[in-house]
């Protein structure tokens, strides 16, 4: 029996999720074991394998959020609000637990996490709990962002683990604002006030939302009111239907690549401009978010609604007098819209940087390196800029198109299926080091035949997937997309070309063998059967 | 005889155990407003998301202008206008950017008339849908299922939970729907009042089969009120052919029925009873008859209240 409401939220907390509470339990037993056990790395994977699925279970709990729709992500539990308990205490509960309960499972798993990790236990400790707080704050305020929430959660704990590498940094001793005891006060500090946000945020929550407007709604007002209002008339059906996912889903990459560059890549390179290999770094790092970003967009991007944990067709689109493949032709010209102007953003804002203010000297070695190699052409080097850029456009894309076939399904388990699966294997690429496999597969021409039968076995599975999804689609919509399906392949044949030309350098290896193999990856890089599958996945979903 | 506009055939959709239609057949004739009513879960929404393509018809047929919603919605949809009990439009728009965006997919689109119904309804252009009310949704939700004159009209629920004034609106655009020559409208409502109103042709759904449809005056006339005084207490309620209700106690019944099955003098002498009163039966009571949970007995109507 409980006799305190603070006792009552607890036993509900613990009431709702004992089942999970055993998982980590088992979980973080199990992975103690393992390390006791072995010292092989085999068994240290399994173990950070335990240690992270205990973690975000974990986390899971404490998001103590409720929704009419099981399905949906939720918000706080608004029930509560009519108890006789103060807003404080409301929002203390499950903020302290929290914070509580990760102390105590990095406790039990304090020798791994200390002995795979950079900085002292104190600052992972602080961090792990500021992170518990924020990324609470992060579910319980924004819901309007829908399941966009578990994106922003993943950046807060890409930041908090930013964070705990920074006093491990070049140079060392590193300076005061980067020293551990600095990093673990602002962290008290961010954290305690983000609490404050909490708790004003369900105070204001429980007296119906206040006089005042929330941070998301006016950062969603000042979007709306930023974009020009549509004063002339469609052209064509299609160009309203563009216009439309436009607005909904395309602006969404931009926005996010131009947030990263303002917030992020902006003072990092003004902090770094006097280092030329950690320019390069950044340099390549600002390279790739677009596409990082896309693999996170493209789940929303893929659904029907991008803002809606509904994955129906909302009647609003259904009856719109367009076939479905006509529809599923729109949202791909949008993703294609979305990946360049996503794109152009960053290449002027890389321009500006390189010009104004950044170090080039790597960057320059680079360029001569690649200079000399293709024959002292400048023409070659532009080239080979313009391909990674091109090659990289398209990946963007790829990434912005590929969940199409299940998100616009409206079958949740396809959905979350194809998502999860992908989500789990970058996650074990990293984990695993999906580089020493690699480096198995190139090591031995042995290695490499099995690689080949592997990958030829993808590609005749995928070609004949694709023959059966496009057998029925209109022949026009066919003929529009084999041309960017060319493009797309011809710029990473190129790629792979070029690959292939500076490995041979630096490698010994079987080079007929290793061509073969990149020429089996660049026939699987587009998406093909998926592209066709759309169309009758959509139609599945709106006619139901 | 002109061909209806939509023509649903033997149509059954199951959702689980629940049976939501069960063998369903009817046509739509062009030029008629064709009122739908049934009390909730009957089968409406789901009848009309069938003429819509938005449901695959999992046994029977639906054609809506001679052709298959499903397979050619863009060429049905582009004859229809639709508004729903809850108007799904984005909140983010101006009131003048969804009608530019509906536009886009109607040819025959009227912007004269699209002027003409938003200065009536007092919408603003540049009021973003989200900060209107849901009697201004009803009416933007109604502008842009009307403007483009489409063939066939279908409204679910429209007036659902609004006031008075926004469903006078909506009726008045029913009826001047059915003035231009050759359109129709499909409605769905609770509101008997304002089916019987604007109506000319009635169906009526109960747990998803198709009670009655015919034209409303036949309904009506067909449908009869009797009062029956009986010589003797009667402690069952008369078993009257046809009936869909009887209510009473002791020595006098009343019953609705369905007087193509029956006649009304004939019938009360064979009882043994007097007729006090024979009245057309009102929409209500013969929507309540129908409707009513107690008529489960198969292949009876009837409602017994004593």
């Amino acid at each position: 029996m409980t006799h305190s409401s603070t006792g009552a939220l607890l036993w509900e907390i613990w009431r709702r999720h004992r089942g999970l509470v055993a998982v980590i339990i088992a979980a973080t037993a199990m992975g103690r074991l393992f390390d006791v056990q072995s010292d092989s790395s085999d068994s240290s994977v399994v173990a950070e394998l335990l240690q992270l699925t205990s973690f975000v279970l974990l986390f899971g709990i404490f998001s103590y959020t409720e929704s009419g729709d099981s399905r949906a992500l939720g918000h706080f539990p608004q029930r509560l609000f009519v108890l006789p308990v103060s807003s404080l205490r409301l929002a203390a509960v499950p903020v302290c637990a929290g914070v509580a309960s990760v102390e105590l499972l990095y406790l039990m798993w304090l020798n791994p996490a200390a002995s795979s990790g950079s900085g002292s236990v104190a600052l992972h400790a602080i961090l792990l709990g500021a992170l518990m707080v924020c990324s609470q704050a992060a579910i319980w305020t924004l819901d309007r962002l829908g399941p966009f929430r578990l994106v922003v959660v993943g950046l807060l704990a890409v930041a908090a683990f930013a964070v705990g590498l920074l006093p491990s940094m070049a140079p060392s001793p590193p300076p005061p604002w980067r020293s551990e005891g600095v990093l673990s006060a602002l962290t008290l500090a961010v954290s305690l006030l983000v609490f404050g946000w909490i708790w004003r945020h369900i105070a204001r929550m429980r007296s119906g939302g206040g006089a005042g407007v929330l941070p998301v709604d006016l950062l969603d007002r000042i979007l709306t009111a930023c974009m020009p209002q549509r004063r002339r008339a469609f052209g064509s059906p299609g160009a309203a239907q563009f216009w439309l996912e436009w607005r909904c889903s395309g602006v969404v990459l931009p926005l996010l690549v131009l947030g990263v560059l303002l917030a992020v890549v902006a003072p990092l390179s003004w902090l770094t401009r006097y280092d030329a290999d950690d320019t390069l770094r950044i340099l390549i790092g600002t390279l790739s978010m677009p596409v990082v970003l896309a693999m996170a967009v493209g789940v929303g991007f893929g659904r029907p609604s991008f803002w809606s944990d509904d994955l129906s067709v909302p009647a609003f689109m259904a009856v719109r007098p367009l076939a479905d493949a006509a529809l599923v032709a729109v949202k791909v010209k949008v993703a294609a819209a979305s990946a360049v102007v996503s794109w152009v953003l960053l290449l002027v804002f890389v321009g500006a940087w390189l010009t104004l203010w950044g170090n080039v000297e790597a960057l320059s070695r680079l360029a001569v390196q690649l200079w000399a190699f293709h024959g002292q052409s400048v023409a070659a080097v532009y080239g080979i800029a313009t391909l990674i850029v091109v090659a990289a456009l398209f990946l963007t894309w790829r990434f912005l198109v590929s969940r199409l076939w299940s998100g616009l399904s409206g079958h949740r388990r396809r959905f979350f299926g194809s998502a999860a699966f992908f989500g789990l294997a970058t996650l074990g690429w990293f984990i695993l080091d999906g580089t020493r496999v690699l480096l198995w597969v190139v090591d031995d021409p042995a290695h490499m035949n099995i690689a080949a039968w592997v990958l030829a076995v993808a590609v005749v599975g995928k070609y004949w997937l694709a023959a059966s999804t496009w057998r029925d689609l209109d022949a026009c919509y066919l003929r529009r997309y084999l041309w960017v399906w060319l493009a797309g392949t011809s710029v990473f044949g190129v790629l792979a070309l070029l690959l292939w030309n500076i490995v041979r350098i630096y490698v010994a290896l079987d080079i007929v063998r290793f061509q073969g193999l990149l020429i089996l990856v660049v026939l699987l890089a587009m998406p093909l059967a998926r592209m066709g599958a759309a169309p009758a996945s959509l139609a599945g979903n709106r006619h139901r | 005889m002109r061909e209806p506009v939509a023509v649903v055939t033997q149509l059954s959709r199951q959702f689980g155990a629940n049976l939501a239609l069960n063998d369903v057949t009817l046509a739509v004739p062009r030029g008629c407003v064709f009122g739908l009513v049934g009390e909730n879960g009957a089968g409406k929404s789901t009848l009309i998301k069938h003429l819509l393509g938005l449901w695959r018809a999992e046994s029977g047929s639906v054609r809506v202008f001679g052709r298959d919603p499903v397979t050619d919605p863009a060429g049905v949809l582009g004859r229809i206008g639709y508004l729903s009990e809850q108007p799904d439009l984005p909140g983010w728009m101006r009131v003048d950017e969804l009608l530019r965006y509906t536009q886009a997919f109607y040819p025959r689109w009227d912007p004269a008339y699209a002027s003409q119904l938003i200065e009536q309804f007092g919408l603003s252009r540049d009021a973003r849908v989200r900060t209107l009310s849901k009697g201004q949704r009803a009416r933007l939700g109604l502008i842009a299922a009307e403007a483009h004159r489409p063939e066939l009209l279908i409204l679910d629920e429209p007036s659902s939970g609004l006031d008075p004034i926004v469903r006078r609106d909506i009726l008045e655009a029913i009826i001047r729907t059915v003035t231009d020559e050759g359109r129709t409208v499909l409605f769905s409502s609770h509101l008997l009042d304002e089916v019987e109103r604007v109506s000319d042709h009635l169906a009526l759904l109960h747990r998803g089969v198709l009670r009655l449809c015919a034209p409303l005056e036949e309904v009506k006339a067909r449908h009869r009120r009797l009062v029956l005084h009986f010589a003797v207490t009667r402690t069952n309620p008369p078993d009257v052919p046809g009936a869909i209700q009887v209510y009473g106690a002791g020595r006098e019944w009343t019953v609705v029925c369905d007087m193509a099955r029956t006649h009304a003098p004939s019938m009360a002498h064979h009882l043994g009873a007097s007729l006090v009163d024979d009245s057309p039966a009102s929409l209500e009571e013969i929507f309540v008859g129908y409707s009513d949970a107690t008529a489960a007995a198969p292949g009876s109507h009837m409602r017994v209240v004593t």
